[in-house]
């Protein structure tokens, strides 16, 4: 079925972390800002996190190695990311947002959902609210959001990307085909390469090719995803936004200065990572059931495993100790590791939660858990660590 | 090689180690039953690697040999015949040709150097247990055993050989099961070990009912010599919690209650809880049990009264329907006993009339949390 009648906003913050380095800092106004690693005039690790879009002209984007960064733009104003800063504007973006409604999914620091169809009789249609949020962005923040409206969270997902920055692209609900059938299948949910890879070799290169294409042989050819794919190049996407529980995973991950294939360095970083996301987790009141190992080898090849465990859990002993099973099983011994993550996701509610005999008998590693964030929340995220974490830090690693 | 044999008699001794060649395995000659002919004597071994059966039969031998032939496909042309006179044969190139009244069929085996060696257990270390009593406490422990490998230990039973006591434990971390036998001597052999699962259900389907039952064990290896079969075993070498320290010494709070009115008052209540949770909630007050599931994502819900004995404060406790229900189905007498805590805690079920048995048992069963 077909539900035409909502009004979903997304909203995407224009390049959020160098924004807000180039906002408080006015000589940085109007050059390339990287966010990201130390470049260390070409030689550093790590990734970009974000650039301003003066540096993206230069062919600088996010995720890239800071060092390619470095190469394409050695003029740039290289900044170490300010977390706590970022997090705090970001706070101050979503209360605009639940300013217009309580419909709000966030989908990370900059960036969210928004059902508005029940917020149009207090504030008028949906493209007004939505220039409204941008204003009110500018004028509290003296920030820009780009922002993309349509019938669901698919197409208003492409629309706020299409006029970036600054841009509000509306979807009209009926003329969903010409907006999305001019556009490459790279725009599809959930089309990695792989996919592009099967669709271009069919001979699909739009999506409206792919609208065109007999549903019977895409499910065929793709199984479950063809089926997906199908709706999603004829603009139909029912799922709802769902306010309110926006974080599905926490994880930590680590890029070392350089690449290690010492197992025991790299087992100590995990037990610092596995620490850190157990404090999250902690701090935010989730529980897990499935732990995340993620490790890039130095040609860049990543594996990510995980581990479904008996119970939801946010104990470090317990992420640890999964991690490091994981870690055992999947870790070709010998192969330079370059970034190496700790993940938990699959968190349920702390009701209806299946009590476990060992946990419970575990108090130890629950108590020291309750002190250690104690130490933390008085002291700092650094006051305290895990011995057999001990020698992971090293000020010049990326962490993220 | 070659040989005749009855097809009764084939049949059954196939039958017997046909469970133990794995339905998965990355070791193609694992899927074939090793054929070994002496003395008069056919035996038939299937093994995973974890665990290897062996099994015998008189048959008339006209060349001794040995061949190892895909174990499934011949019980199933074996399966498939009256009992006639079969026999059965194999040249030099592994070519098998059985033949019976009815006809002939050829397939191909492969040699048995492939094929891999029985352990051996070579130990005077040996204990008795009265087949019985062992075949019940099998029966009593595997059902609460966890399939998650990363937990090997959990994976399997300990058994734990004492001087006056033999007792098995199983756990999956959720619930508890630990029965002892005192009826028993370790003749001066004081050992604990953990056997895989898979082993003690084809241990207990070859026990006779009567009897005593002859353990043998190695170093790495356990073996149990039963009528005209032997099963090997791999131990699982790995730590086991420890176990008595989570099961309360004191509680609180007691009840006893009709285990077949529990029970069945559980299955119908579940029958409305969420599905995934499976979640019942028991509500204990003077003499009753109240037992409720709701189930908000589909609207259903339902809840019953069940009469007990029970003289204290009240308290609300959640559990998993389908762990009560196994473990409930696991005792034989007419009545349990269930005592608690607080609803955050684990609660122990046993039997009424526990001390008397020629077994004692425990099982116990951790809450699901409720608010």
């Amino acid at each position: 079925m077909i539900d035409n009648s909502r009004v979903i906003l997304h909203m995407d913050m224009d390049a959020f972390f160098a924004s807000v380095e180039q906002r408080d800092n006015p000589d940085y106004r109007g050059k390339p800002v990287i966010v990201g690693a130390d470049p260390q005039g070409g030689k550093g690790r790590g990734v970009v996190s974000t650039c301003s879009y003066e540096a993206r002209s230069f062919g600088v984007h996010s995720a890239m190695p800071i060092r390619t960064a470095y190469k394409l733009c050695p003029q740039g104003i290289y900044v170490w990311p300010h977390g706590k800063l970022y997090s705090q504007v970001s706070k101050q973006v979503f209360e605009i947002l639940y300013e217009f409604t309580d419909q709000v999914e966030p989908l990370s620091i900059d960036e969210a959902f928004m059902d508005v169809t029940g917020s149009i009789r207090l504030f008028g249609e949906g493209e007004k609210i939505a220039q409204l949020i941008k204003d009110r962005i500018k004028e509290k923040l003296n920030l820009t959001a780009s922002v993309g409206m349509a019938p669901n969270k698919y197409l208003a997902k492409i629309a706020s990307d299409l006029e970036k920055p600054d841009g509000l692209v509306v979807v009209d609900p009926e003329k969903i085909s010409e907006f999305l059938h001019p556009l490459p299948i790279s725009r599809l949910w959930g089309a990695g390469k792989q996919t592009q890879k099967v669709l271009h070799k069919m001979g699909i290169e739009t999506i409206g090719e792919l609208a065109a294409f007999p549903e019977d042989i895409l499910k065929k050819k793709l199984g479950k995803m063809g089926d997906h794919f199908y709706k999603l190049a004829h603009g139909i996407d029912n799922r709802e936004v769902h306010a309110g529980q926006g974080v599905k995973s926490v994880s930590n991950e680590h890029t070392f200065s350089t690449d290690i294939r010492d197992g025991e360095k790299l087992r100590k970083r995990l037990s610092a990572l596995c620490d850190k996301v157990g404090y999250r987790l902690r701090k935010h009141k989730l529980n897990g059931k499935t732990i995340h190992l993620k490790l890039r080898y130095s040609d860049f090849s990543t594996i990510t495993r995980n581990k479904t465990v008996q119970s939801p859990t946010n104990a470090t002993e317990i992420i640890y100790k999964t991690i490091t099973k994981l870690f055992e099983k999947n870790y070709i011994k010998g192969r330079t590791v370059r970034l190496i993550g700790v993940g938990v996701s699959g968190f349920e509610k702390q009701t209806g939660q299946q009590l476990s005999i060992f946990d419970s008998a575990d108090n130890k590693g629950k108590q020291l858990d309750a002190l250690e964030d104690e130490i933390r929340l008085k002291f700092g995220t650094k006051a305290i660590n895990r011995a057999d974490s001990l020698g992971a830090s090293i000020r010049d690693d990326f962490d993220r | 090689m070659k040989f005749s044999v009855s097809r009764d008699n084939f049949f059954k001794a196939l039958q017997k180690v046909i469970n133990v060649i794995p339905s998965k395995s990355t070791v193609d000659i694992l899927y074939n039953v090793l054929i070994t002919i002496k003395n008069n004597k056919l035996s038939i071994i299937a093994t995973d690697l974890e665990i290897t059966q062996i099994s015998w039969t008189e048959c008339e031998a006209m060349e001794e040999g040995d061949i190892t032939v895909p174990g499934k496909l011949l019980l199933d042309i074996i399966r498939e015949l009256p009992n006639v006179n079969i026999s059965f044969s194999a040249d030099s190139n592994h070519k098998i040709l059985i033949k019976s009244d009815h006809g002939e069929y050829k397939l191909s085996g492969e040699d048995k150097t492939e094929f891999p060696s029985v352990p051996l257990v070579d130990s005077d270390q040996q204990v008795e247990i009265e087949n019985g009593l062992l075949k019940t406490m099998i029966e009593k422990t595997i059902f609460a055993c966890s399939t998650d490998h990363f937990r090997p230990a959990l994976t399997g039973v300990l058994c734990q050989i004492m001087e006056n006591e033999y007792r098995m434990v199983s756990t999956d971390g959720h619930r508890l099961v630990k029965v002892i036998n005192k009826n028993f001597s370790g003749n001066g052999i004081s050992r604990d070990l953990i056997i895989p699962t898979k082993a003690l259900n084809f241990v207990a389907r070859n026990l006779p009912d009567s009897g005593n039952q002859k353990i043998i064990l190695s170093e790495n290896h356990i073996l149990f010599e039963l009528p005209d079969t032997k099963i090997f075993s791999r131990i699982i070498n790995e730590p086991y919690p420890d176990y008595d320290r989570v099961i309360p010494a004191e509680f609180s709070k007691e009840l006893v209650i009709d285990r077949a009115e529990f029970i069945s008052s559980v299955k119908r209540v579940s029958l409305f809880s969420n599905p995934i949770t499976s979640q019942v909630k028991i509500v204990l007050s003077q003499n009753s049990m109240n037992i409720s599931a709701q189930d908000i994502d589909f609207g259903g819900e339902a809840n019953e009264n069940v009469p007990c004995k029970y003289e204290f404060e009240n308290i609300d406790i959640a559990y998993n329907a389908n762990y009560l229900i196994d473990i409930l189905r696991h005792i034989d007498e007419e009545k349990v006993k269930l005592t608690v805590n607080d609803a955050d805690g684990p609660a122990l079920i046993f039997p009424e009339n526990n001390e008397n048995a020629d077994l004692n048992m425990v099982m116990l069963i951790m809450p699901v949390r409720i608010n």
